[in-house]
């Protein structure tokens, strides 16, 4: 059983697996920083902790212009230097998902997401986009936006 | 089992450590090393012995014991170890180390090698002192044996014995000859015993049949035998003894040591069992003694917690002060309070902060090792020499300064150090030396590693960049050394030939670099062909927490560290237009007398913003080296202490940004990067402007201070290149051949309703004079003169900077101080006072006083060039001049001669000027000497740095006029010896 917090963007839920996870932030207190690229919303002070807030559309190349108003904080891996967060739309709950239910993703999906998908996920009224964590982060190195 | 594993773990530590005093002494100067040494050598083998035997740790305590018997025989029987002999040893701590380092399974490990190799060695050593005793000791025994045996060794002579050995006296046994003959020769017996007791004290004489004599019978003539045998104590050594008492050296013998003791006890030989117990005792309780110490181990992990937890603290603190600062008023007493919190949070963040503070001697003393391993390996003859292993820096950075000293240290020795045959014939010492050096330098550490090698093979960098493909040889060809060298640090480049396996592959010095800037630290290659490369480290001395100055534009906050910033300047708006004027679309500001570059700070990130033009700006002055801009902003924030956190890997490729910081509302904010914004916005040259290592043909060391200045290089009229130092010119104009009108000999041109007369350099200076239809020249016009006129040219060909080494020997014209050569030209540097002088001698010929003339001035300075320049003006004004090339010199100097006025340079090597004046001015002696400074900098906070510390004037070396007229005030109204 997959423990995943979801979340939504856009017309679709997402999810990553919660063990990637150190806390969820409602209504973060940010700071824009001028001249940072375009992925990188702004920096927020997390207890004396400043995280990099990452917009998640941005990174996957999708940018909308929905106010973001929650954040995934991430706990710092191990040869990790900055603590990262992920900024979404909304953050729901965390789902108990079973595997049978999960599937490797159709290759054009994989393009789409540019390779960040784990699983997919049939759940009763909808599908659930299982994000690889790392994968998603190492898109920060060089990552493009498309102008949809 | 938990509390053994503690103990485990403190045992390991402490060996460590007693292994590496171990290595340390035994890498030290062979010749040199005193008992005491040797003590601390076999008490760290012999602790880790002891407690490795608690553990049950036996292959450890046997090796440590094998080593431990060799040490004890060193110290006993006073031999010398062979290089054999120190290379087992080392081996036998290498060995040590990997058991210690792996406690748990070091009964596992093969150690049966390296105990025999121990044993037999000690074996050797222990046949090779037996064989000594032997050979040595029977002859003198012998005859020992027979001669002293004339004296009954009967107590009270031996504690006069004892007494006299406990002064440090030799005792000697005489067998006077008191023939007829030898009493004629000498001149009296009174004489023969006057010889004896002016140099020795009689312990008791005998005749030759054991009776005991009074010696004052000799002097008083008496005595009728032939022979006399005298004991006698001197602490004359053997030689000399011998010819002061006029005795030859058959007759003289000396008692040795254990003498009394063995001939008291009956037995010849020394007792070979006793004494190592007793001898070891002795080792250990000196041991004891030394326990008592001032420090106390503590676990990193702990102290950086400690670190966080303070860092926190600091942050906690600013956000108290903000939240609380309208109620101070309000509740009473809680300013008071939060003072005090202040001040308290700040002393305990700054301790912790010393804490972690560790001497670089700790890092440094591991490298002697590696560098006598690499000199076998490389067959090379390498000496490292270390100095400042005092100087302290946080742990961390130490940690991170490891590998990148590793590198450069195999760099010199592999790449650098040239065999020692090769060393030969160039005629340098065989035995290369590396040095490493630390420093302090203001706020940073600077960390040198300095070898007299061949130097950085530039054609060597060429080559391997164009294959490489880094650059094109058209590239290459018009690099300069300072642009050769930084390829050095790109990626993917390594100089390595053969892939040599001590420099590594790969691990090239992009690595170092970064790894260096990581920590906030910089790195900085000078070299000289055949002399040699100096690569210098410069790392921050504490990180975290900087005072720093918050501004603001467009409602966005931005933090500068205090020490980037000058000073900060209002203006109103009404103002704005007239102050900052704007040049070929670049704004600048007239700060005083110069003209400094300023940017809006929202240009930052917004090249198109429309500039607000209805408020009040203020402009923080920015400090880059020796350059100056101006940041345009809004407002002016406030002052905080902050804490520094580390910039996110993502934001580094903004380039303005060097860190972030917490402030006292809690929110984030960006810590400017001063030189990353220059770089991006175009503002200034690297802080470090192009010098150029011009090869000097005396011969000298130019690692060591830079004296290098910037000149104009212009063409008078020929073709000969001129040069001007910038620090005369006050501005260089271009103007029209017309606008110059000839009046009766003169030259002259109007300028903003001014005459100002016009001279030509071929005029006076005995160079060519081409007249040319070219309608377009220069006017030069010069600063620091009582009276300017401009010279005329018809060419400026660039800037530069660099150190000009003076030939004055073929050109010695009236004029120039003298030609240098920069890039294979002939340059002639001008003499800017000689030749308005020859231009217009009623305004310019200084005239002395009366007092000055014929005084003699010691000139302090260091740069050739400089020395030139103020020999030059101080004997135009009438002063007899002499040198002295740094501080030390300085001061022999001043022993043997009258000096009037000491001018010294403040940046010198050996002794500088700041330590020059101290030395000086603790000699009553030189109270009356006035001490003037001069120096290349201008700038006031300089001059009051100088002057505070107890210069009686500052001045600034090029400026004739006013150096003369300090010079003559100083002498005529001395203030000294108040």
């Amino acid at each position: 059983m997959l423990k995943i917090l979801c979340f939504r963007s856009g017309k679709n839920l997402y999810g990553v697996e919660t063990h990637y996870v150190k806390e969820i932030n409602r209504n973060p207190e940010m700071t824009v920083i001028p001249l940072a690229p375009q992925m990188v919303a702004g920096l927020m002070n997390l207890r004396g902790q400043i995280i990099s807030l990452l917009d998640f559309e941005v990174l996957l190349g999708y940018p909308t212009e929905q106010l973001k108003k929650h954040c995934i904080v991430f706990k710092k891996e191990k040869g990790e230097q900055d603590v990262m967060a992920l900024l979404v739309e909304k953050a729901e709950a965390v789902l108990e998902v079973d595997e049978a239910l999960c599937e490797s993703p159709a290759p054009y999906l994989e393009i789409e997401f540019r390779n960040t998908i784990k699983f997919i996920a049939k759940l009763e009224k909808e599908l659930l986009i299982i994000i690889d964590k790392e994968k998603l982060f190492k898109l920060r190195e060089g990552s493009h936006v498309k102008i949809l | 089992m938990l509390k053994n594993e503690d103990f485990i773990q403190e045992f390991v530590e402490e060996a460590r450590e007693h292994l590496i005093n171990f290595e340390r002494v035994l890498l030290g100067d062979l010749a040199d090393l005193k008992k005491e040494q040797i003590n601390d050598a076999f008490r760290a083998v012999h602790s880790i012995k002891g407690t490795a035997g608690f553990f049950g740790l036996d292959k450890i305590v046997l090796i440590a014991h094998s080593m431990e018997a060799i040490l004890d025989l060193v110290n006993r029987k006073k031999i010398f170890l062979s290089e054999t002999d120190i290379d087992l040893l080392l081996k036998a701590k290498d060995s040590l180390k990997i058991l210690v380092n792996d406690v748990k399974n070091s009964e596992f490990y093969p150690t049966e090698e390296i105990i025999s190799q121990l044993q037999s060695a000690e074996s050797t050593l222990k046949s090779g002192i037996a064989l000594n005793d032997q050979v040595t000791e029977k002859p003198i025994r012998k005859k020992a044996d027979q001669f002293f045996n004339v004296f009954s060794f009967a107590p009270d002579v031996q504690s006069k014995i004892q007494a006299a050995r406990r002064h440090g006296h030799i005792i000697y046994g005489i067998k006077i000859d008191l023939s007829q003959e030898y009493i004629k020769t000498i001149g009296g017996i009174p004489v023969i015993a006057e010889n004896l007791t002016s140099v020795a004290n009689v312990i008791v004489t005998t005749n030759r049949d054991g009776d005991t004599i009074n010696f004052e019978k000799l002097s008083d003539g008496k005595v009728d035998e032939s022979i006399l045998f005298v004991l006698a104590s001197s602490i004359l050594e053997e030689s000399l003894f011998i010819q002061v008492i006029g005795q030859t050296a058959d007759r003289v013998h000396v008692l040795a040591e254990d003498w009394e003791k063995a001939v008291g006890t009956q037995s010849i030989l020394p007792d070979s069992d006793k004494e190592p117990i007793e001898e070891k005792q002795d080792y250990l309780l000196q041991a004891d003694n030394n326990e008592v110490s001032e420090s106390l181990r503590v676990n990193v992990k702990l102290l950086d917690d400690l670190m966080n937890m303070a860092s926190e603290l600091v942050l906690g603190r600013n956000r108290l002060l903000t939240l609380l600062e309208h109620e101070k008023k309000k509740i009473s007493g809680l300013t008071q309070v939060l003072q005090n919190v202040d001040r308290l949070t700040s002393s305990i963040q700054e301790k912790i902060m010393l804490t972690r503070m560790q001497p670089v001697g700790m890092l440094f003393n591991r490298y002697p090792r590696l560098i006598r391993d690499l000199s076998k390996k490389l067959d090379k003859k390498i000496e490292l020499q270390i100095k400042g292993s005092e100087v302290e820096l946080d742990k961390s950075i130490l940690e991170g300064l490891s590998d990148p000293l590793v590198h450069l240290l195999r760099n010199a020795a592999d790449h650098g150090i040239e065999s020692a045959s090769i060393r030969k014939e160039k005629g340098k010492s065989q035995i290369a030396t590396i040095t490493l050096k630390a420093s302090y330098e203001g706020s940073l550490v600077n960390i040198e590693i300095i070898d007299d090698g061949k130097g950085v093979d530039f054609t060597k960098i060429s080559k391997k960049a164009l294959e490489r493909k880094l650059y094109t040889e058209n590239e290459l060809k018009v690099m300069s050394e300072k642009e050769l060298l930084k390829i050095l640090f790109d990626p993917g480049f390594s100089t390595a030939d053969a892939l040599s396996e001590v420099s590594g592959r790969g691990v090239g010095m992009d690595v170092v670099r970064t790894n260096l800037e990581k920590m906030g630290g910089t790195i900085d290659i000078t070299t000289k062909t055949d002399r040699g490369t100096s690569v210098k480290l410069t790392m921050p001395l504490t990180v975290s927490i900087i005072q720093s100055l918050v501004v603001s534009s467009n409602k966005i906050r931005m933090v500068i560290p205090q020490s980037d910033v000058q000073e900060t300047i209002k203006i109103k708006k009404e103002f704005l237009n007239e102050k900052v004027e704007s040049i070929k679309g670049k704004r600048v500001y007239r700060l005083r007398n110069t003209l400094i570059p300023v940017i809006y700070m929202c240009d930052l990130w917004n090249r198109e913003q429309s500039v607000r033009e209805d408020q009040d700006l203020k402009i923080v002055v920015l400090k880059l080296g020796n350059e100056r801009f101006g940041l345009l902003v809004e407002e002016l924030v406030g002052n905080e202490e902050t804490l520094i956190k580390p910039l996110p890997a993502i934001l580094k490729e903004c380039g303005i940004y060097s860190g972030l910081t917490i402030m006292g509302d809690g929110k984030v904010a960006p810590i400017l990067d001063i030189p990353g914004i220059a770089r991006k916005m175009e503002i200034v040259n690297e802080p470090k402007t192009e010098k150029q290592t011009v090869v000097d043909p005396n011969g000298g060391n130019h690692l060591e201070s830079d004296n290098s200045e910037d000149f104009v290089l212009f063409r008078g009229s020929g073709d000969e290149i001129l040069a001007l130092n910038i620090a005369l010119i006050k501005r260089i104009d271009k103007i029209k051949k017309s606008q110059i009108e000839r009046i009766g000999d003169h030259d002259y041109m109007t300028r903003c309703n001014e005459i100002l007369r016009v001279i030509k350099p071929s005029d006076f200076l005995a160079i060519n004079r081409i007249e040319n239809d070219d309608d377009a020249c220069y006017v030069i016009t010069p600063k620091l003169v009582s009276h300017p006129i401009d010279i005329l040219a018809k060419e400026i060909i660039e800037n530069v900077n660099f150190e000009p080494l003076l030939d004055t020997v073929q050109f010695n014209i009236k004029g120039i101080f003298g030609t240098a050569v920069f890039r294979n030209k002939i340059i002639l540097v001008i003499n800017l006072y000689e030749l308005l002088e020859l231009a217009e001698p009623e305004s310019f010929a200084f005239v002395s006083s009366q007092e000055s003339s014929g005084r003699k001035i010691l000139l302090v300075e260091d740069s050739p060039f400089f020395q030139k320049v103020e020999q030059n003006y101080l004997e135009s004004g009438g002063y007899q001049v002499v040198l002295a090339a740094n501080g030390t010199e300085a001061l022999a100097i001043l022993e043997r001669e009258t000096i009037d006025v000491v001018l010294t340079d403040i940046q010198m090597p050996v002794l500088d000027g700041y330590e020059l004046l101290k030395k000086m001015r603790r000699r009553k002696e030189y109270d009356a000497i006035p001490i003037v400074a001069i120096s290349a900098l201008t700038g006031t906070s300089n001059r009051d740095k100088g002057l505070q510390r107890g210069f009686d004037r500052y001045e600034y070396k090029l400026d004739r006029e006013s150096l003369l007229r300090t010079l003559d005030e100083v002498i005529t109204n001395p203030n000294r010896g108040k």
